[in-house]
């Protein structure tokens, strides 16, 4: 690695510390010494810095406001009072607890993704569920013999949307594990997702 | 539900977002939904821009902010609005670009890719970042927005997108390491 330049690449995967802990080691100390791969690093650190400036003004936004409005007088759509959750809620604490007690007794391999939430036995096992409900949602979704093809892209679409919400839930999580609150509301938007495999497959 | 009229709320300026904008729009309250919506959508139109390889932009940003209106009841902790509201625009630019790629005709993308030069910067003018990024290759566009301005992880990335989360990382390196070259290249 003296000898040798790292490419682009394995510094932007250094930066992100995404490298094998030998390599991430190898290039910190290569870094030390070589000034031309400090700027390659400066620059790509340049790079992820300018991609965080705020957004240039949209100068038609108020026009589009406009159009947002009309349709929001429409009454086409309104906000739902969580009507959706309340129905899901009556059977998806128990079976988040269910869920949490299964996984606790039987606990996988942590992730790597989550290192942070495995020490945290039922946020963990909702999570590690989840994912294999999400995968049998697109398992699902995918076989051509199952409904039309507008019903399986409606299918993806619920399960991404459900992605996103445990995902803000996890990213709450890892600031506030210990947070009740928070790993009840994961727990029902697992019990959302055993919903869509429950529809789907009635 | 929404008992205000929305209608000649451009002719004001946009006001500042109040900080219980969220718990009211949560309640139906338009006025407070519209500073919301004022305060985020130069964002979400950058994200529209960025991720919807063509198609109309602001019928997608349109579709965030209705879709948004519709869960916004959903959400749980209005703290999280913005990372929530990240997360509605990037679900539904990303259903209304498969949607269009479903639909779209192989006489349409032959018709868009031969215009697609037209929207190019003249050759040997610098670009700045943001049409560097607009021609980045669809793949690694797509995560460099995700993970470097939109703060997702490779995970998450990899569900989105249905790729896998080292897949999701060579497209990040391979998008940083571009743009870092038209970067050098600005005056």
């Amino acid at each position: 690695m003296r000898d040798t330049h790292p490419s682009d690449e394995t510094l932007s995967g250094w930066l992100g510390r995404d490298l094998p802990a030998g390599e991430q080691r190898r290039v910190a100390e290569h870094l030390r010494h070589c000034e031309r791969c400090q700027g390659e690093l400066q620059a790509l650190r340049e790079v992820v810095r300018r991609a965080q400036d705020p957004a240039k003004a949209w100068p038609e936004k108020f026009a589009v406001w406009e159009t947002v409005a009309a349709r929001l007088n429409s009454g086409r759509r309104l906000p739902r009072s969580g009507r959706r959750w309340r129905s899901t809620a009556r059977v998806a604490i128990p079976i988040a607890a269910a869920a949490a007690l299964a996984g606790i007794l039987l606990m996988p391999p942590r992730s790597r993704e989550r290192p942070a939430l495995a020490d945290h036995p039922a946020v963990a096992a909702l999570l590690t569920l989840d994912g294999d409900l999400s995968r049998e949602v697109e398992a699902l979704a995918a076989r051509p013999d199952w409904g039309t093809e507008a019903a399986r892209y409606a299918l993806r679409g619920a399960n991404h949307e459900i992605t996103g919400g445990i995902a803000e839930l996890t990213r709450a999580l890892r600031a506030r594990p210990d947070d009740p609150a928070l790993t009840q509301s994961l727990g029902r938007a697992v019990e959302h997702r055993a919903g869509l495999i429950r529809e789907a497959t009635r | 539900m929404p008992t205000g009229t929305l209608a000649g709320a451009t002719l004001t300026p946009a006001p500042t977002r109040q900080p219980d904008d969220v718990e009211r729009a949560q309640r139906g309250d338009a006025q407070a939904f519209r500073r919301l919506y004022m305060a985020t959508a130069d964002r979400m139109h950058r994200l529209a821009r960025w991720l919807l390889h063509s198609g109309d932009v602001d019928d997608a940003v349109q579709d965030v902010y209705l879709r948004a209106w519709e869960r916004l009841p959903d959400l749980r902790d209005p703290r999280t609005f913005d990372g929530w509201l990240r997360r509605v625009a990037v679900t539904v630019i990303l259903r209304r670009r498969e949607q269009t790629a479903r639909t779209r005709s192989r006489e349409d993308e032959l018709s868009a890719a031969a215009e697609a030069p037209a929207r190019e910067a003249p050759a040997g003018l610098a670009l700045d970042l943001e049409h560097a990024i607009a021609r980045l290759p669809g793949g690694a566009r797509d995560v460099f927005v995700l993970y470097d301005v939109e703060g997702h992880d490779h995970g998450e990335i990899g569900r989105m997108l249905g790729i896998s989360p080292h897949t999701s990382r060579s497209q990040l390196h391979r998008a940083r390491t571009l743009l870092k070259h038209v970067l050098k290249e600005e005056p």
